[in-house]
């Protein structure tokens, strides 16, 4: 595994060489040619922009470099110019976009710290707010005298202090790049520990932030932190949302309102850092700081995802935590497409319309002429006789749409629903029965990690024994280290599912994937999102 | 195809001004304009890839994204505006350009490079070492540097630029350059010997 990754990445390095040998002399064949290649493999494309972006920036470099020196040579360079020692300290586009993220959590972090350190200096003066009337804490504060007194005074400094932050992270992230993992360890532990302090009013504001770089699932929570902010600014501020549910005393009320408005001045003096991604707060996935303690890697999903819209949804029911890429899209119902023939054999058994896995149902040509279909796999293999076992391997339509004919409509409708399968609409089965393909039915990745898990689990009512046939007809691979179980789906949309779970010794995790490509994509996808995490070794 | 030509559509107008950019700087690679005038004919060309794409799309595959799809349909039109600019250029050719096809290419470098690790023969293996080693004693240390961690030690492009503390584009920028100049320290040792 590792050594065919190994190879994988040697080929791409030598083609982005090739590349940038063939642009270095104007040779647009070998250019084209590498073009092509990248077409199919989104990681070499990924590399090519990057390479793109810098030798771009050297060039535009250049050309002020030739144009400040009054060289008035105007042709265009047809080599490249080769720059000796040290090129240009660039800060490239997703470094840009990776500091915005640091500035918008500095930025939230420095409001939650402010807010503390206003509640430390409520504590330390005894429940007054410093500046503030005395007698403030018994009775409701005066916001305005409050927040205006100390607007004046700290606003300008607020910004100094960011700034400040900014550079010692930027600093500090170049600085010990390579400790990137042990940094974020330790600053998932100093968030959580800064949170749970400032929301006891205990956080000493003197403490050195930290230096760190956000991964995907800090930003989205740093993000929904702000947005938690500005909903309580206008109301619609849910208490009871994770994270973090609370009751405010009053200093911690008037503390919170300053946070409030610092923020909301904050936002409009300097801008908002970056762009908030939408939100819904009452339906947010279970977010965790650090949902494997360290004990697994992050993988760089914007890395793995690049170019393709998808989500990523990962359940550990060791410790009871998810890990979302793309929560937005992870909560969006799509047609289930072939992953439904999980639950169509699962419910076949259970309802006997099946007697086992090696029950055959004959092809019927006249029914299934297949004609529309290419010569080659997988179609080769539907057109023959199938079982549940090979159904599920080639993902045969015409033979689980037959399973489902035998199940029922009315036997199908009410597993559907006692299994709360999606939004359970089986109603386009009046017209062609085939409900799962882009019809009625629908399911998001985060139902589809839920599904999974109680099936695996055994909480969905079905048998033991049809449990065990399922799970051994969607096993796809077995190794020394894991076991890899899974179903794709692929819809006519371009739509490409990939669901199951992989067990590790004792453990197991379920995941669901889907995103805008299909075919080989998913696995590759898959494979380098767990290969990440350490799980696929 | 209408969805496909939609999809591409899209595509266009979202990353109309990173398309041009990159088609403005081939077109500086590969000679055919001037910085001053390069806009216009990135422009141009950029039009000529919609028409050319659009007129296409039936082979664009939606699964794949767009970009190196459309930035090699741009490389084969500047490819054809070069072979027409060379036919008109026609001449036979120079023995610098014959004797270049037998000099070592930065990609022999980086295949010797590689093949160091994967040797099993451990006398091949030192016996490679040391030739990698006499390349490597003529450039400098930071072109060692990089060339170790990048080759020797199988960093990846973004490991090695968190390493260096620079992009993953600025590192794969300063390993070519370092592989260019051990492919000038290897050119220089072979001429040597061919003329001692």
């Amino acid at each position: 595994m590792h050594n065919t990754k190994r190879e994988q990445q040697l080929k791409r390095e030598k083609l982005l060489l090739r590349y940038s040998i063939a642009l270095e002399h104007g040779d647009f064949e070998i250019v084209a040619e590498v073009l092509a290649a990248a077409e199919e493999d989104p990681v070499l494309e990924r590399m090519i922009l990057e390479l793109n972006e810098e030798l771009q920036q050297v060039a535009t470099a250049t050309q002020n470099a030739n144009h400040n020196n009054n060289n008035h040579n105007h042709r265009g360079h047809t080599t490249m110019t080769v720059i000796t020692g040290s090129p240009p300290k660039v800060i490239g586009h997703r470094r840009q976009t990776r500091l915005s993220g640091v500035a918008a959590a500095v930025a939230a972090i420095f409001v939650m710290l402010f807010a503390a350190y206003f509640i430390f200096q409520n504590s330390e003066n005894g429940g007054t707010p410093a500046g503030a009337p005395q007698g403030a804490d018994t009775e409701t504060p005066n916001m305005t005298g409050t927040i205006e007194g100390r607007q004046q005074a700290t606003l300008n400094a607020n910004q100094q202090t960011v700034a400040a932050w900014q550079i010692q992270a930027t600093e500090s992230v170049e600085a010990v790049a390579t400790q990137d993992r042990i940094q974020r360890n330790e600053w998932n532990a100093t968030v959580a520990t800064v949170t749970a302090a400032a929301f006891q009013g205990t956080f000493l504001p003197t403490s050195t932030p930290p230096s760190f770089e956000l991964n995907q699932l800090q930003q989205t929570a740093t993000a929904f932190w702000i947005q938690m902010t500005l909903d309580a600014e206008q109301g619609t501020f849910l208490p009871t949302t994770t994270p973090p549910s609370f009751e405010l005393n009053p200093n911690q009320q008037t503390a919170t309102a300053f946070w409030i408005q610092a923020t909301q001045d904050h936002i409009a003096t300097v801008g908002t850092p970056t762009p908030l991604p939408t939100f819904e707060p009452t339906a947010i996935p279970p977010l965790v700081v650090d949902p494997f303690q360290g004990r697994l890697d992050y993988p760089n999903f914007e890395e793995i995802f690049y170019g393709i819209d998808g989500t990523f949804v990962l359940y550990n029911p060791q410790d009871d935590v998810s890990v979302v890429y793309n929560p937005d899209r992870a909560m969006r119902r799509y047609p289930p497409h072939s992953t439904f023939k999980i639950l169509n054999a699962a419910i076949s058994l259970e309802t006997e319309s099946m007697p086992d896995e090696d029950f055959i149902i004959e092809w019927d040509q006249a029914q299934y002429p297949l004609t529309e279909y290419p010569n080659g796999s997988p179609f080769d293999e539907w057109r023959q006789d199938q079982n549940l076992r090979t159904g599920m391997q080639y993902s045969v339509l015409w033979f689980y749409t037959e399973v489902a004919r035998l199940i029922g409509e009315e036997s199908m409708t009410e597993w559907v629903e006692a299994v709360g399968y999606g939004n359970m609409d089986t109603s386009a089965w009046l017209d062609d029965v085939q409900f799962w393909l882009g019809s009625s039915l629908e399911i998001s990745a985060m139902e589809q990690v839920n599904f999974l898990w109680r099936f695996y689990s055994e909480q969905l009512g079905f048998s033991e024994r049809t449990t065990n046939i399922v799970k051994d007809i969607i096993m796809l691979e077995e190794t020394e280290t894991y076991r890899l179980s899974a179903k794709t789906g692929t819809g006519s949309n371009g739509l490409g599912w990939l669901v199951g779970y992989l067990e590790r010794g004792d453990d197991v995790y379920v995941f669901a994937l889907n995103l805008d490509a299909s075919g080989d994509v998913r696995f590759n996808v898959l494979r380098q999102i767990l290969t990440d995490m350490g799980l696929m070794n | 195809m209408r969805k496909k030509q939609e999809k591409l559509k899209v595509f266009i107008e979202n990353h109309r001004e990173s398309l041009l950019k990159t088609l403005g700087f081939y077109l500086t690679r590969a000679g055919i304009g001037t910085p001053f005038d390069q806009h216009t004919e990135a422009q141009e060309l950029l039009h000529e890839v919609v028409v050319e794409a659009l007129d296409h799309a039936d082979r664009f595959d939606p699964k794949r994204s767009p970009q190196a799809w459309l930035l090699g349909i741009g490389a084969n039109l500047i490819k054809r505006r070069q072979t027409s600019v060379a036919k008109q250029l026609r001449r036979e050719p120079l023995v610098h350009d014959l004797v270049k096809d037998e000099t070592m290419s930065e990609v022999d470098i980086f295949d010797l490079l590689t093949a160091v690790n994967e040797e099993n023969d451990p006398a091949r293996k030192f016996e490679m070492q040391e030739e990698v080693q006499l390349l490597l004693d003529g450039v400098s240390e930071s072109d060692r540097e990089i060339i170790h961690l990048a080759i020797l030690y199988d960093m990846n492009g973004d490991t090695l630029a968190e390493t260096l503390g620079i992009s993953a584009g600025a590192a794969r920028v300063r390993l070519h350059r370092a592989l260019n100049r051990v492919r000038e320290v290897g050119q220089q040792t072979i001429e040597s010997e061919r003329y001692a």
